[in-house]
């Protein structure tokens, strides 16, 4: 009878000394991490109106003084924590003036030894560190320590820091070719990464767009998306034409936000495109930026196999004036049935609710002329639905 | 007939040792990933990335079903979440009381029966969509009965933005939990297919305006239970599970998904308890068989307050639910790929261990138990065997729940003081008298319920939809 | 008239004549011994924070228990970390009965008489104990300050903001979420609110659609948020702000754009 259970008696063995163990290691971590936050309360305390002071004077010439008096190595990095809560927060003079403080300190110089610790986790918060105080001289330093450390998520941390502390658009773009090697398609993160940055960005973004690697060039796109340039015209004819999907989908995007590309034949190989995400996004286009001579392009695509496309082009129409409005009248005369006349059906449907709301607000008369004329097409269009017709007039 | 009992004694006694071996294992790895999870979590700045434009658009669906004391304040939080781009999609399911009405007045919302809506997914019949220029990211959809996996499919066919949120009408997100869930996907856009919160529970905690105010271990004893083992599911299993990819079930309560993902594996199933598990185990079949690279993710840091049941009847409801949902996943989707070396990892390991030690797990404990009581009672000089198997499965119990301890301590400390910890302690003990056996029960009589009304499970749902605040999450797998 | 004014008049024409800027520190202290006011000079020391020589003088009011320090040549900055020390010691030797008050005289100015007088004046409205005051003397002090409601779910911008805006001269009332926004604005009708778009229980959008609600002469709104997004801006336009500014900010551009406002 002992042999079965005896293998289960020396795990329970075992499993008492796991557990006991276990729970002198989580009391320990309890009592630790209550003292650390007693010791971090006091020292802001005992600080508090050394901080007044930092917050008072953030704009005179005078550099702010270091604490007097014999600071701690704790203290330090309790200060540290709350120096850079505003460094963080605000930019300017105020954040330049807390920076050199903190190179008086000796954190900078102390965040520079950390980054070649033993512990990974001590280098990434070094770095992460050494980012916030946006030390210039850290950069190839962290440049290398990227390099390294590419398999987890902590090279976003490093990578945020390069931007910070980044002297020029070659340490930034050092920087993300690095990470594109290293992680697939985080080009939004990357985007949002380098905006951390003080270095006019425009002229990197410009370069991307040039390059061979799709994942450079989708950068450069999101990144002229949010700081709209001129003069990139020639590269964006080229990318629309790029074999990678997304390529395209995002050039065609950054030209639909401008008047000026929008000429017709380009609007008419958008139209016809085979990616459906192209034609879906010149139909929106057309509505948003009123371009009324292609009603007839929007009302054949109020058709299209796919019903995003059908759903921009309706929409747009309903954005164009009452001849748009028209077009989708048109719409539900000459087809009775099918998709085609269903969305615009709908969108017209939408479109009068929304007209009949805005005129409840207000009673600007040439908006009523407006409704009753869009009213008056629908009905002519649609006899049928007339039920509707007096809902909406009640 | 003595003989006999022993040795199943003796097989229960393994069978334990060889689930908690297992959830041991899972734990470490928990622990492997906590300090990443960690640090990337306190060096990110949650505040400066919620006003950025370069995070992904979500549409939050939120279900509801007789939610009309509730469903204002969850809504008028969750219009005040730190994020940039969302909208919130209300679907009420045919609720039979006044929830409709309750947000067309709140918010001034007017009916609108042409918005267009794309048809996707398959749906009950949408009686209308509710909308008001001054809420311009706040829809409400109203559509016939249908349970909560058919509002979730209404609600992805209104959505306008290529991830979906799913949440429950009656818990309470923190502000940053969506966009801390986000930077997870943006870390890994093209992997990522679906992304779980933590779930915590909120009894006894300070609730004002629809945010956590003071946070505090329940009073009540099932709470305070619940709380004990939440903790061990997300933190001791759920951190583990989701590090070797081989996570099965993302909460209803709150999680984040690639809607393409979704739309391709056809949307929640509709009718049936467990349909979070259910989404999670189809979408990784699809990947597992069209050969894609993906993860599911968990996100430790994203939370979600719920309110867990306080009595035994609500809690029972829930708890079979469960046993019923996950009995029908096993059979329908388990049997199928358990042991295939095609489902790598996930058919391999995932599946085999849900249903050897959760679907199973009733009929070993107790007839182990049994057997050994049997045997004890036929002699009762061998009392020592029931003695090993109740303190190894204490001890082990303990152990885990030390562990889960140990992970929140490390890394995320929602409960300050020192008593906190001693309190969580002594339930994590306490769960192995009487708590866990008549979970072990529910989860039985759950298996029953499937049995009988396997043929009519299209009623189902909506009777177990009722059970107010027994919706909360609609699984805790991988519980240790 | 307190024997300090004398004292420090003197030395103040001095600093006027050789063009050079004076801190003024007073504290309010118990009584001091002609002994203890001996040693508080040999320990506080004449070195400055950065380590330079400063001259120092000393006078002690016992009727109006004032203890005051004045350094020559040191700018307002240095005073302030100066004080910060001065504090320390007379809490340590249990010396300190109420606040601090320190002030700049810069190299040319009419009135400093005037200043010290009303320095002192200042001083016997009894602050927080060993609160430390800057006393701001801005030209537009006759007139009523002008008021800012600050609404912001951050604390450190909170407390950065409170501390520099006083010192600009304005008045200023702090609130942490929508609701406290809300009932802050009834209750001091300031002449500028800025407010941040992610606040809890009531959000930015909601907070500026009460406020127009209450008020027919609306204050005006200044957006200071994360939201960097085209679309919130021009909603926030839309609903009646006046300025939009996003974190992280430059303080000085912010107060700039401020008084561009509420002049």
């Amino acid at each position: 009878m002992q042999t079965p259970l005896a293998t289960a008696i020396v795990f329970l063995y075992a499993l008492c000394g796991l557990t006991v163990l276990g729970l002198l290691v989580l009391f320990a971590l309890k009592l630790r991490n209550i003292s650390v936050e007693k010791q971090t309360m006091r020292c802001l305390e005992k600080y508090r109106d050394y901080f007044v002071y930092l917050q008072a004077h953030g704009e005179e010439e005078e550099r702010l003084q270091v604490p007097y008096g014999d600071v701690t190595q704790k203290e330090k990095q309790i200060i540290q924590k709350k120096l850079f809560e505003l460094m963080e927060r605000v930019t300017g003079i105020h954040r330049d003036k807390l920076i050199w403080l903190c190179e008086d300190m000796g954190l900078v110089e102390l965040d520079m030894q950390r980054l070649n610790g033993r512990w990974k986790w001590t280098r990434v918060d070094a770095a992460y560190n050494l980012g916030i105080m946006r030390s210039k001289l850290a950069v190839p330093a962290l440049l290398t320590f990227l390099q390294k450390n590419t398999n987890d998520t902590s090279v976003f941390i490093i990578a945020r820091s390069v931007a910070k502390c980044a002297r020029n658009t070659e340490d930034l773009r050092e920087m993300v070719t690095r990470v594109v090697g290293a992680k697939k398609n985080v080009h939004q993160l990357i985007v949002d990464i380098i905006s951390d940055s003080q270095v006019d960005t425009a002229p990197l973004f410009a370069q991307f767009l040039q390059e061979s690697d799709a994942e450079l060039v989708q950068i450069g796109l999101i990144g002229y998306t949010v700081h709209v340039q001129p003069g990139i015209e020639p590269a964006l004819y080229q990318l629309i034409q790029s074999p990678d999907k997304e390529v395209r989908i995002k050039a065609v995007k950054l030209m639909c936000r401008d008047i000026r590309y929008m000429n017709e034949q380009t609007v008419t190989d958008f139209m016809n495109h085979k990616d459906w995400e192209i034609r879906a996004m010149a139909a929106k286009a057309i509505g948003s930026l009123k371009l009324l001579s292609y009603i007839p392009l929007l009302k054949k695509a109020v058709g299209d196999a796919n019903w995003w496309v059908r759903h921009h082009s309706a929409r747009s129409l309903a954005q164009l004036e009452v001849e748009g409005f028209a077009a989708l009248c048109e719409i539900l005369q000459e087809e009775r049935n099918g998709h085609k006349s269903e969305m615009a059906h709908q969108v017209i449907q939408e479109e009068l609710e929304k007209e009949k709301l805005v005129l409840q607000g207000a009673t600007a008369t040439e908006k009523l002329v407006q409704y009753n004329e869009k009213l008056h097409l629908y009905r002519k269009s649609y006899r049928k639905t007339i039920s509707t017709v007096q809902a909406l007039e009640r | 007939m003595r003989d006999f009992l022993l040795y199943y004694g003796v097989f229960a006694v393994y069978y334990v040792i060889a689930i908690n071996s297992l959830y041991f294992i899972i734990m470490l790895f928990s622990f492997k990933s906590i300090m990443g999870i960690l640090k990337s979590s306190i060096y990110s700045r949650f505040q400066t990335l919620s006003g950025s434009e370069h995070v992904p658009p979500i549409s939050i669906l939120v279900p509801a079903y007789n939610e009309e004391l509730t469903i204002i304040e969850n809504v008028r939080s969750l219009l005040s979440l730190n994020y940039p781009r969302y909208e919130v999609l209300v679907v009420n399911d045919g609720s039979k009381d006044d929830t409709l009405q309750v947000m067309i007045n709140e918010f001034s919302l007017v009916y609108s029966e042409h918005m267009p809506v794309q048809p996707l997914l398959h749906t009950s019949k949408i009686r209308g969509v509710y909308h008001n220029p001054a809420f311009p990211n706040l829809y409400l959809i109203d559509k016939d009965n249908g349970g909560k996996a058919d509002s979730l499919n209404a609600g992805i066919n209104l959505s306008h933005y290529p991830l979906i949120a799913s949440i429950d009408a009656d818990s309470l997100l923190e502000k940053d939990a969506l966009i801390r869930l986000a930077k997870v996907y943006m870390e890994n856009p093209d992997e990522t297919v679906a992304i779980g919160g933590d779930i915590r529970i909120a009894n006894g905690c300070k609730i004002e305006d629809g945010v956590v105010k003071d946070i505090r271990l329940p009073d009540k004893f099932l709470p305070m239970m619940q709380s004990v083992e939440y903790l061990k599911a997300f933190l001791g299993g759920r951190i583990g599970w989701s590090a070797i990819n081989g996570l099965i079930i993302v909460s209803g309560a709150f999680g984040v998904f690639r809607k393409d993902y979704i739309i391709k594996v056809g949307g929640y199933r509709e009718g049936y308890p467990g349909e979070d598990m259910n989404i999670i185990i189809k979408l990784h079949k699809y990947m597992l068989e069209n050969k894609l690279p993906y993860r599911v993710a968990f996100c430790p840091d994203a939370v979600c307050w719920t309110q867990a049941p306080d009595t035994l009847k609500i809690l029972g409801s829930q708890r079979r639910r469960w046993g019923r949902g996950n009995l029908k996943n096993m059979i329908e989707y388990g049997r199928h790929m358990a042991f295939r070396p095609k489902y790598k990892l996930f058919g391999m390991l995932t599946l085999p261990f849900n249903i050897l030690f959760e679907t199973l797990n009733p009929y070993f404990r107790i007839t182990g138990l049994l057997a050994l009581i049997g045997y004890t009672m036929l002699d009762m000089t061998n009392g020592y065997v029931l003695l090993i198997y109740g303190l190894l499965n204490v001890l082990y119990g303990m152990l885990l729940g030390i562990g889960s301890l140990l992970l929140e301590e490390i890394a995320f400390r929602r409960y300050p003081r020192f008593q906190d910890i001693v309190k969580m302690l002594f339930y994590t003990i306490l769960m192995f008298f009487g708590y866990r056996q008549i979970g072990v029960i529910w989860r039985f009589l759950g298996h029953i319920e499937f049995l009988r009304n396997n043929n009519s499970w299209g009623t189902m749902t909506r009777t177990s939809w009722q059970t107010k605040g027994s919706e909360n999450i609609s699984s805790l797998e991988a519980r240790s | 008239m307190s024997n300090l004014v004398p004292v420090f008049y003197e030395h103040l024409s001095k600093m006027e004549e050789k063009q050079l800027a004076c801190g003024v520190i007073l504290a309010a202290c118990k009584t001091l011994t002609k002994e203890s006011l001996e040693l508080i000079k040999e320990d506080l020391g004449t070195r400055s924070g950065d380590g330079s020589e400063i001259t120092l003088h000393y006078a002690h009011d016992k009727n109006k228990q004032l203890f005051g320090i004045l350094l020559e040549g040191q700018k307002l900055s240095s005073t302030h970390f100066y004080a910060l020390r001065v504090k320390d010691y007379l809490q340590e030797h249990k010396l300190l009965a109420g606040s601090l008050l320190l002030a700049s005289f810069p190299e040319s100015s009419r009135s400093t008489g005037q200043m010290l007088m009303r320095m002192i004046q200042e001083m016997k409205e009894p602050g927080a104990h060993g609160e430390i005051k800057l006393y701001e003397q801005t030209p537009t002090q006759k007139e009523e300050p002008a008021s800012i409601l600050l609404v912001n779910h951050d604390e450190t911008v909170n407390e950065f903001l409170s501390i520099y805006f006083q010192r600009k001269g304005y008045l200023v009332t702090v609130a942490n979420d929508g609701m406290d926004g809300m009932e802050k604005y009834q209750a001091v009708a300031p002449d500028l609110v800025i407010t941040d778009l992610n606040l809890p229980i009531l959000n930015g959008y909601q907070l500026m659609e009460k406020i127009k609600h209450i008020s027919a002469s609306m204050s005006k709104i200044m957006v200071l948020t994360d939201k960097r997004l085209e679309e919130d801006v021009q909603k926030s336009f839309a609903m009646g702000a006046s300025d939009y500014i996003t974190k992280p900010f430059s303080p000085v551009e912010l107060e700039a754009r401020v008084k561009r406002l509420i002049s």
